[in-house]
């Protein structure tokens, strides 16, 4: 039996797609209803939805097998986990972005904002550039035009938000998509099971 | 001594004991804190740069230990003996996990540092396995080399793999494998010779075989397949238990020859790992080599224990008039009989007996 964390939303809606064309369909998981946990024994496999940020822990304290998780979350996260596949979906980039007529002062720490503290740490100390983290939860595009931050180091999808803001992308981070990922110990003993599942989603793998 | 009243941990650590001094090894005992500069000085030997620090009363700055191999390592330095074999059962103080909150890590292991040959590698893998057999339920031991890692890097041009294609390794990230090495300077050629290293499966003979022939001008990859194949056959039953895995790795800086990183199976994260680290035995001038290994028996209560139903076989409750003698008497016989017993003059809130027996 394999127990899948899947991350609630479009995206985990998607993913059980692409396993369930792989032969891990479970009929009652896109009903509508109150259950949490959703078996299915004859494919031999049990979901469960969990807040898209909370898959790593699911993974990494081995209470699901495998897991779905942005390469996002991964690097914010850095969990000690395998990351067996790319999906190929929920592609996006991680970026610093700021507003239009946006100069940067060198002679004082840059003030971030962002979802990411430790992806903007690692990613401004790798070019030895002193920066404040401002932590936020949400609408982080709000902090430079406020005068919050100088930039914002966040998620662009499309980049319509940002355009319509009159900000831009400044410099990309990394790319973005959903890994399959996997527990360490949890990969040692059911090796022959979560092998055999990364090789069937590969099939279903969008262009 | 009634060994139900011992933890987990209590259980397995006099076991473990019996087994190391068997062997010869004896008990290193330490304080619990150190020089921070042991420690500053060895960054990257510790799991995690989060350090406790305080002022001694002479200035100095003090650390409570994050690790305990490094104490071992430093004591043995001008030691007379050509080897040191000890074992030890130590707190440590560091993060549980990246960002975590400090705690107090309980840590059984044994180090053996000198003058290594290849019996005395073989030993401390017999021990390692034997510890982790010890601990219950099925287990795996991933083993590798860190011969192999330095000489795919030679065969780049590099002295040491860049950090992003470590974590790529470490995480089995073969889809990103390419596009890291390329921009890292290493190579298409070199990232599809790490794919198939890493997805190579079957038996260690297989892994090993891959590993020889994807870099057959590599000396230090040969040398590290055929320690790693010799290892494993004179393991002989506990051999295995071994697997050879290639994404496990460790700082080259420090470590050496073989690693290796237990896992059991109701544990969701590894439970024991080690290696050679003869590399860290030279920096800190205490001898030619070292290995060994830690287990961390912290959590495995939590994962092994079956909750109880009861908080006691036996409740005797006792009215004001009963003569205290008889009370300790009876309590002393249900002891006697295998029972853990209790006695009160009132029943306490919230707690369950199979048994109450009122004097």
């Amino acid at each position: 039996m394999l127990n899948v964390a899947l991350p609630k939303g479009r995206l985990g809606e998607k993913v059980y797609k692409m396993l369930e064309r792989a032969g891990y369909s479970c009929e009652e998981l896109l009903k509508d209803t109150r259950k949490l946990v959703f078996t299915d024994e004859e494919n031999g496999v049990s979901y469960f939805w969990v807040k898209p940020t909370d898959v790593t822990v699911y993974v990494e304290h081995g209470v699901a097998d495998i897991g779905v998780a942005g390469k996002d979350i991964l690097a914010e996260s850095g969990a000690d986990v395998y990351e067996l596949l790319d999906l190929n979906v929920g592609k996006c980039r991680m970026c610093v972005a700021s507003v239009n007529d946006f100069r940067e002062d060198g002679t004082r720490p840059l003030r971030v904002a962002t979802k990411f503290p430790h992806v903007a740490e690692r990613y401004f100390s790798s070019r030895n550039r002193d920066i404040e983290v401002i932590k936020l939860y949400g609408s982080i595009e709000l902090a430079p035009i406020l005068g919050l931050s100088d930039v914002i180091v966040d998620i662009v999808e499309t980049g319509s938000t940002l355009r319509e803001n009159n900000m831009s992308v400044l410099e990309e981070i990394f790319p973005i998509s959903a890994r399959l990922i996997a527990n360490k110990a949890r990969y040692k003993f059911k090796r022959a099971e979560i092998e055999s599942c990364v090789e069937r989603l590969k099939k279903e793998l969008p262009e | 001594m009634n060994s139900g009243a011992l933890s987990g941990e209590e259980r397995l650590y006099l076991s473990l004991k019996g087994l190391f001094e068997s062997f010869g090894y004896s008990r290193f005992q330490m304080r619990r804190f150190e020089e921070y500069s042991l420690y500053s000085d060895n960054l990257n030997f510790l799991r995690s740069r989060d350090i406790i620090t305080f002022g001694g009363r002479d200035g100095r700055l003090l650390a409570l230990k994050p690790d305990v191999t490094l104490s071992i390592v430093k004591n043995c330095k001008g030691i007379k003996e050509r080897v040191r074999k000890v074992y030890y059962r130590e707190s440590v103080y560091r993060p549980d996990r990246p960002g975590g909150q400090f705690r107090e890590i309980s840590q059984i292991g044994l180090e053996y540092v000198g003058e290594l040959d290849g019996y005395a590698m073989l030993e401390v893998l017999s021990l390692a396995a034997e510890s982790l057999k010890a601990v219950g339920g099925g287990y795996v031991m991933d083993i590798s080399h860190m011969g192999a890692l330095e000489g795919i890097a030679e065969s780049c041009g590099m002295s040491a793999l860049p950090d992003e294609v470590m974590a790529c390794i470490r995480s089995r990230n073969l889809h990103d494998m390419k596009n890291i090495c390329i921009s890292c300077g290493m190579g298409e050629d070199t990232a599809a010779k790490l794919r198939t290293l890493l997805s190579a499966g079957g038996s260690n003979a297989k892994k090993l075989t891959a590993l020889r022939s994807l870099f057959p001008s590599s000396e230090k990859c040969i040398n590290a397949a055929d320690e790693l194949e010799n290892l494993l056959k004179s393991l002989a039953g506990d051999g295995a238990a071994f697997e050879v895995d290639f994404s496990l790795i460790n700082d080259p800086a420090y470590y050496n020859g073989v690693i290796f990183q237990g896992y059991i199976e109701k544990f969701p994260r590894a439970v024991l790992s080690g290696g050679r680290y003869d590399n860290l035995v030279k920096k800190l001038g205490a001898g030619s080599g070292g290995a060994g290994f830690a287990l961390y028996p912290d959590e495995l209560d939590f994962y092994f224990k079956e909750p109880s139903e009861y908080d006691g076989d036996c409740l005797v409750l006792y009215g004001k008039d009963t003569q205290s003698g008889a009370v300790l008497r009876k309590v002393k016989e249900l002891i006697s009989s295998g029972k853990r017993t209790e006695a009160l003059p009132f029943f306490p809130e919230g707690k369950r007996f199979k048994e109450i027996i009122k004097l």
